[in-house]
């Protein structure tokens, strides 16, 4: 990594770090990973399943909030607080930009999941409950959602206004997260009119259900690495489409 | 001698709606820059300054027309990384402190970081933050972010700078030290492409002049050659003068006021402000003063603006000229 | 002078008055409203969506949508329904749906079916709420290659659903064999388990269960089994000496006689009479079952001293494991874990506790 995209990669940090957003943020994810303990004592009991689910679950929307708030808009912010102009007038590139951006704002948010994870395995071994590889494989899939979340935060952000790149990373968000449904909608064989056009979209839309292993935390199941694995892999693909698309559309900007 | 920055045949046509009326923002600038010159870009608002600087920089690019920045495109890492550029009313990343931000600078820049330990104190130092130095950029004033514009513009030694409304949000004395760096990075051999709608300090600072209005250049060369050597009026201070010769007086004045005995004119250029000045020593009156008022940028500036535009434009041209271009 | 001050400090009367009016307004209104709050709900429809639907809704986040639903339930359980078939028709739409969105969630089977039989009273939903739970986990276990406990626990429950629901025995011993078999299996299911093969007389099949573990890898485990194993051969030998007495019109001579004049299948036998003796009453005894019986209370109590020592700190006195209620005058604890009564020790010995919380019955 050159030290151009690390210098960019460390104010980015550093930046969004001292965000008051991000505060609220977190303070959100944290508030949740201890709020789940009373929805556990609602509970008959699965006390600890409860305080995994939501907790694991907050920090997915932590992720995405984080996108949606600070990723989406911080290119625009570049633009209208001009510091954009004192940084491409030096002799970085925009590519180096906009990766530098990107790594930031990965660093930031693993920063944030980290953070609440710590919160979530002290809580869980507070109330008795252990931690195990499940929680691990739930933690690396929510940090792999991360990576494509701010790609895709990144790739709105140059697209649009950042309302609209908040709004594309919601959606992006829903139907990465909806697409596993297409599948079960054909595998049933209850729309076999519709049958092609949903195999075709299940493979062509995102779908974040394959980084997903938050429902294998409660159930006992064993971690499926090599699918964690794979789905790394597909993490990987799709964070390459939408970085290189930033890319494509920052290149061409005018400022 | 070299030429720093050429610009040629420069256009640059906006579309502010998709189907909206095109807006000419440039329409054929051409301009050079001689190494080691200070060179001056004027112009009202909305003339193309700020376009000019941003195709220059590369942050634009052109619709046609060619940009030379340092002997490569702007495009060119290479020629970017010699030049300091100094955005009008600056922002930075807010939440850094002076020497983070510096140290962030000068790696963009390709400056090492035992160079930026070394550079960044005197750089703070030389725009007198060094008080301020450990404190984030968020809570700075707007003179304060100038200033530190300045040091962040230098932190590469570049041989280039070009800097936009360099002296706005400054106060007197930050005029006066952000005035003493330009001068001296100028008199240490660096070439200054200074844009700028105070129009007196440009005078003060540069050697050559480039004027542009909607989109073209109106005028251009040094401020000698733009400025007339000859005054264009006199400024008559006389008492104890005879009714007729007063009348005589007020028949040429542009400007004519009484106070008690003492009268005031303004006269055209020319010979007749001595003339008369000699007529009212000879009548017996006194002569209290007789000024030569010279042509300054300033009244050139909204000269050539009216002779493009009409009158109506120039009392805004004044006004704004007089408010210093903030 | 006062209103001037008020008006300067941006507290005029009227405004200060009106946000006084009003929250007090609001608290007034409440308690009426919330009554009628509640004559509303009693008969609200309660929505649950269809389980397509919610899967695909659910983002993703199936399992946490799942107790979502389920926590969103729980409360409405013991409301009151006018319409009984509406409460049916929801209760049973809240399971569908929250075991489709989380196929393992065994505390909906499980609590499901116990809320369907028990208070609700419908017992072939809650069999068939089980069934599927049953088929779940098999499949679940048949993918993964594991035991999951949830299986054995709900097979245990779908036993136990038809024992009492149904009075079906072969259904019940259907699913209380695979259940007794697997290794998670608990004790006391499989003390049910024993006690339906004695009551058939299937000795051989009742030992069987009982010694399952009596090689088990864990200490504990294997204390158990022999204690269960010794339990049901003074059950076996217990019922063979009544059907003696009853036929012959007195008690035999001895253990030998008992073996020769019982109706008992031979291997069972073999395993047995061996270990049965009669005291000096007359009664059948298996002795080793004393000091089995001794240690598993010396174990319950080394287990409350445990707790003991995670809630205060110290290991309890003696004294305390035979106190239940809290005794004022010796400044003792309630003990709600295991409480022993003095005659539960053999003549002439005392309990001691050391620094490690090892309990010892020593002589006196």
């Amino acid at each position: 990594m050159s030290t151009r995209i690390a210098a960019i990669a460390v104010a980015t940090f550093k930046e969004a770090l001292r965000d008051r957003l991000l505060v609220l943020v977190v303070v959100f994810a944290v508030a949740m990973v201890l709020f789940s303990r009373v929805l556990g004592w609602l509970s008959v009991e699965d006390e600890v399943k409860m305080v995994h689910d939501f907790s694991l679950t907050g920090m997915s929307f932590l992720s995405l909030f984080l996108a949606m708030l600070v990723g989406a808009s911080s290119l625009a912010r570049e633009v209208e607080r001009r510091t954009v102009y004192t940084v491409l007038t030096r002799t970085g590139t925009r590519t180096e930009f906009i990766l530098g951006k990107f790594v930031g704002l990965v660093g930031v948010f693993w920063l944030c999941l980290l953070g609440a994870g710590l919160v979530l395995a002290l809580w869980v071994l507070t109330w008795g409950g252990s931690i195990g590889e499940a929680l691990v494989a739930a933690m690396i899939g929510l940090m792999l959602e991360a990576i494509v979340l701010t790609a895709v935060a990144l790739f709105l952000g140059a697209l649009a206004a950042p309302a609209i790149a908040s709004v594309g990373t919601f959606a992006f968000y829903l139907i990465g997260h909806g697409t596993e449904a297409l599948r079960e909608l054909t595998d049933q064989g209850k729309n076999p009119d519709f049958a092609a056009v949903y195999s075709v979209l299940y493979r062509v839309l995102p779908n974040l259900e394959n980084v997903n292993f938050i429902n294998a935390t409660t159930s006992g199941r064993p971690v499926d690495w090599g699918a964690l694995g794979a789905g790394a892999l597909y993490v990987l693909c799709w964070t390459s489409v939408l970085l290189a698309g930033a890319i494509i559309l920052f290149r061409r900007r005018q400022f | 001698m070299n030429s720093v920055v050429r610009a040629h045949d420069l256009h640059k046509t906006f579309r502010p709606q998709a189907f909206g009326k095109p807006v000419h923002a440039l329409r054929g600038v051409s301009f050079e820059v001689a190494e080691g010159e200070c060179f001056g870009y004027l112009g009202p608002n909305g003339a193309g300054k700020t376009t000019t600087m941003k195709v220059l920089t590369g942050l634009m690019t052109p619709t046609s027309g060619t940009v030379s920045l340092l002997g490569a495109p702007p495009s060119d890492a290479s020629a970017r990384s010699r030049l300091g550029y100094l955005p009008e009313n600056p922002y930075f990343y807010e939440h850094l402190t002076p020497m983070e931000a510096l140290s962030f600078y000068g790696t963009l820049s390709g400056v090492s970081p035992s160079d930026v330990r070394e550079r960044a104190p005197r750089l703070l130092d030389r725009v007198q933050l060094t008080d301020a130095k450990d404190r984030r950029i968020r809570g700075f004033s707007k003179g304060m972010r100038q200033r530190f514009g300045l040091a962040a513009a230098l932190i590469h030694e570049p041989s280039l700078l070009m800097l936009d409304e360099p002296l706005s949000g400054l106060d007197p004395a930050g005029r006066r030290l952000v005035k003493e760096i330009i001068l001296e990075e100028r008199e240490a051999g660096r070439t200054v492409f200074l844009c700028s709608h105070v129009l007196a300090d440009v005078q003060e600072l540069c050697d050559r002049v480039v004027i542009v209005h909607n989109g073209q250049i109106a005028r251009s060369g040094t401020i000698h050659e733009l400025l007339d050597g000859a005054p264009r009026s006199f400024e008559l201070i006389a008492a104890g003068i005879p009714d007729d010769l007063k009348d005589e007086i007020r028949a040429a004045a542009s400007l004519f006021r009484e106070a008690g005995e003492t009268v005031t004119a303004r006269l055209p250029g020319g010979d007749s402000a001595p003339d008369f000045a000699a007529r009212v020593h000879a009548a017996g009156g006194r002569v209290l003063a007789l000024v030569p008022e010279r042509e300054t940028l300033e009244s050139w500036f909204v000269r050539v603006i009216q002779s493009e535009n009409g009158p109506s434009d120039v009392a805004r041209q004044r006004a704004m000229a007089a408010g210093g271009g903030a | 002078m006062a209103a001037k001050s008020a008006a300067s400090t941006g507290m005029s009367p009227l405004p200060m008055a009106v946000v006084g009016l009003g929250i007090v307004g609001a608290v007034l209104l409440q308690s009426p409203l919330g009554r009628s709050n509640a004559e509303r709900r009693r008969n609200d429809f309660r929505y649950t969506p269809d389980p397509d639907v919610t899967r695909v809704l659910s983002f993703g986040h199936r399992s946490t949508l799942a107790d979502a639903i389920w926590l969103r339930a729980l409360p409405d359980f013991s409301r009151e329904f006018d319409d009984l078939a509406l409460k049916e028709r929801w209760l049973n739409g809240v399971f569908d749906v929250v075991t489709d969105l989380e196929p393992s969630f065994y505390t909906a089977y499980s609590y499901g079916s116990t809320y369907l039989s028990l208070i609700n009273r419908q017992a072939d939903s809650a069999i068939s709420l089980l069934e599927r739970g049953v088929k779940t986990f098999e499949d679940l276990e048949a993918e993964d290659g594991q035991i999951y406990n949830g299986g054995t626990r709900l097979r245990i429950d779908l036993a136990m659903a038809y024992w009492m629901y149904k009075k079906d025995r072969a259904k019940t011993l259907e699913h209380l064999d695979i259940a007794v078999a697997r290794p998670d299996c608990d004790f006391l299911t499989r003390g049910m388990r024993v006690g339906l093969a004695l009551h058939d007389r299937d000795d051989l099949l009742a030992l069987t269960f009982s010694a399952k573990d009596v090689n088990h890898q864990n200490p504990d485990a294997r204390e158990k089994a022999r204690l269960d194993l010794e339990r049901t051969k003074l059950r076996i030998a217990q019922r063979c000496h009544r059907e003696f007495v009853e036929r012959e019109g007195r008690p035999p001579a001895s253990v030998e006689e008992l073996r020769a004049g019982s109706d008992i299948d031979e291997g069972a036998a073999q395993v047995v009479f061996p270990d049965v003796i009669y005291d000096d009453e007359g009664n059948v005894q298996v002795p080793a079952l004393a000091e089995l019986k001794l240690r598993e209370t010396v174990r319950g109590l080394e287990w409350a001293a445990y707790h003991h020592k995670q809630n205060f700190g110290t290991w309890p006195k003696v004294e305390w494991f035979f106190h239940r209620e809290k005794d004022a005058s010796k400044n003792l604890e309630q003990n709600a874990f295991m409480v022993i009564r003095p005659s539960d020790l053999p003549a002439g010995t005392h309990l001691e506790i050391d620094d490690d919380g090892v309990v010892t019955v020593v002589d006196d």
